[in-house]
């Protein structure tokens, strides 16, 4: 048998879930909070990486994380997006990225879009490199926000 | 005004303070541009060196090296005659300062080492810029879009 709801109910059930939206979002502020209060007490953090933008002395630009100095060169991790051009062939245990059949450096990471690449950079190709500093908003703090928003509005919808 | 377009206007006033704050610095000047950047050097001596990175240039780097006193760590003089000694030997560099924390003193050293001195380095993030970029985005991401999607 259908329940017919009138219009005044459905304004009551809207409110009683206003006080439900609000415990989602502490619930969701709680979580979250728990989660930093696990952050390292030390100074700088374990593993190696600081963002890095570094522009090549002929042309174009890497945007990635710089994680050491080795031979005069600097070691850069960027991500190259997987293409016909891009290859990784297995050599001695280490996986060598080539593009366009250069070898370019070697795989870190091999995902399902785009593979992370370690790459030495000589100071002769670099043209000028420049590290990303108080960058505290990204791409995962707006996931988070819409995420947060359709999280509520379908528990105020429950 | 109404209440939810204030709201709004908060939160993408709030972004765009946040994501202002963002720069770029030449790791060539990184001394005094405020970017913490930590290092580990290790020299072809064999050496390991812990600290703050000051600048890299082709020439080499300039590290700000933290020593704790105590484990073969002196620091002796005072004022502009102070300087650091491990296991006896002076520290090369220029002593920039000597912090006291609680449990033992520490001396900042400014050290230089020519590129082919280097056998590797590592970089590390400064620990107060990644947690508080993890906050914003695990907290004010979160309550931003929840806090919307409760009062639209």
């Amino acid at each position: 048998m259908r329940r017919s709801v009138s219009i005044a109910d459905h304004r009551s059930t809207a409110r009683v879930s206003r006080p439900a939206a609000g415990c989602a979002l502490a619930l969701l502020v709680a979580v979250a909070l728990s989660v930093c209060a696990g952050a390292p007490a030390s100074r700088f953090v374990e593993s190696p990486g600081v963002p890095v933008r570094v522009e090549l002395s002929y042309g174009g630009t890497l945007h990635g994380e710089l994680v050491g100095y080795e031979d005069g060169a600097l070691v850069v991790d960027h991500a190259l997006p997987k293409s016909e051009h891009l290859e990784v062939v297995r050599r001695d245990g280490t996986d060598i990225v080539y593009v366009s059949g250069v070898a370019i450096g070697t795989a870190v990471e091999i995902r399902d879009f785009d593979v992370v690449v370690r790459e030495k950079l000589m100071s002769s190709e670099i043209a000028d490199a420049r590290v990303k500093t108080d960058t505290y908003l990204g791409w995962g703090t707006a996931v988070a926000a819409v995420l947060a928003f359709l999280l509520v509005k379908l528990l105020e919808d429950v | 005004m109404s209440p939810k377009l204030v709201v709004c206007a908060c939160a993408v006033g709030a972004a765009l303070l946040a994501s202002g704050c963002a720069r770029d610095v030449p790791i060539a000047e990184l001394s005094g541009s405020g970017a913490v950047v930590g290092v580990v050097v290790t020299t072809v001596d064999g050496e390991e060196v812990r600290g703050t990175l000051e600048s890299i240039t082709p020439r080499g780097m300039v590290v700000v090296a933290d020593y704790v006193e105590g484990g073969g760590v002196e620091i002796v003089g005072a004022g502009q005659s102070i300087s650091v000694l491990v296991e006896g030997t002076p520290v090369p560099g220029e002593v920039v300062g000597v912090e006291r924390p609680e449990v033992a003193r520490v001396a900042r050293v400014r050290r230089s080492f020519a590129a082919g001195a280097i056998e590797e380095a590592t970089f590390y993030r400064s620990a107060g810029e990644a947690s508080l970029a993890t906050i914003l985005s695990l907290v004010v991401g979160p309550s931003v879009g929840g806090l919307l999607a409760v009062i639209f």
